[in-house]
């Protein structure tokens, strides 16, 4: 049972960001790529927020994000989106696939702890 | 063929790259990024190589390094990974995802002049690869040291091929973009 599922194919993005997540209370599941995202969050009903890279081998992140609320039909769970991209373009399809925000990398914890907070407890 | 303007362009945006990339988080006032010589000199055995494309020119950047302890210690600090727990495939992950925090900040400032721009994944190459540099008949090559407290010296080189002439211009003083911020939907 996990609150949060991370998932990026850098094995240091996904230690950095899961130990955070951890270190402050939540419980944290990961994905190497956007296949494995779907597998993890199919086989767990308590994830409520996604916090995914974009570029992975086997399935990026925006099409797992599409595939969530298509394929899955699950259109409760958040997806923020952490990357190195910052494209309009991609952006504009993370929208219309129904994702919550977008942070470009480096990850810095503090800066979005109190959202992804108040995203799990929603 | 790439103006002078670009090519200076193109220095800018790496050098200010890599301090936010190569440094944790914190101590980017410490640190120095110098242009360096020759690539000759740099002892260094491996090199994380990244391409940031555009229909109009590839902008090849290669990071030299050695594994040894002084560099473990050094990107296990960078990443907040415990230094003994680290096995040599999260060592080599870490200075993966290194070059490619960098690129990806260099690829996404190039964006700014280049809507159409894409990035490679990383790629680790012997050192000895270097000596081919000249047969991409690159425009533009620079050699870069980072040098930093605490850390060892890492050398980058950028190499930049053209497909159209290029001219467009960096403000060095602008800030940096802001990374790290949600932003929400």
């Amino acid at each position: 049972m996990a609150q949060i599922l991370v998932v990026d194919d850098s094995s240091t993005v996904r230690a950095e960001v899961g130990d955070f997540l951890k270190k402050n209370g939540f419980d944290v599941a990961l994905a190497v790529d956007g296949r494995d995202g779907l597998t993890k969050l199919q086989g767990d009903a308590a994830i409520k927020l996604v916090v995914s890279d974009v570029n992975m081998p086997n399935m990026d992140g925006l099409t797992m994000a599409e595939k969530i609320r298509s394929e899955l039909g699950n259109a409760k769970v958040s997806i923020i989106m952490l990357t190195t991209e910052n494209s309009p373009l991609m952006k504009e399809r993370g929208k219309a696939a129904g994702i919550k925000g977008w942070i470009v990398k480096p990850f810095k914890g503090d800066a979005v702890l109190a959202t992804f907070k108040k995203l799990v407890e929603a | 063929m790439l103006s002078q303007s670009a090519k200076d362009g193109f220095d800018t945006l790496l050098m200010q790259s890599l301090k936010t990339s190569l440094t944790p988080s914190g101590e980017e006032s410490g640190v120095m990024v110098i242009a360096a010589e020759d690539a000759e000199a740099i002892a260094d055995s491996q090199i994380v190589v990244l391409t940031v494309s555009s229909y109009l020119f590839r902008a090849m950047v290669m990071f030299y390094f050695t594994p040894n302890a002084d560099t473990r210690a050094h990107f296990a600090r960078l990443n907040h990974l415990e230094l003994d727990a680290m096995s040599e495939q999260t060592f080599m992950d870490a200075i993966a995802e290194g070059g490619n925090l960098c690129c990806g900040i260099l690829n996404r400032d190039l964006g700014n002049f280049f809507p159409h721009i894409g990035m490679s994944t990383p790629n680790v190459i012997d050192k000895q690869c270097a000596s081919y540099l000249q047969k991409l008949n690159c425009e533009h090559i620079q050699h870069f040291a980072v040098e930093m407290p605490q850390s060892p010296r890492f050398y980058v080189s950028l190499c930049v091929s053209t497909y159209a002439d290029i001219d467009f211009e960096v403000d060095a003083n602008a800030a940096a973009s802001e990374t790290g911020e949600l932003e929400l939907f």
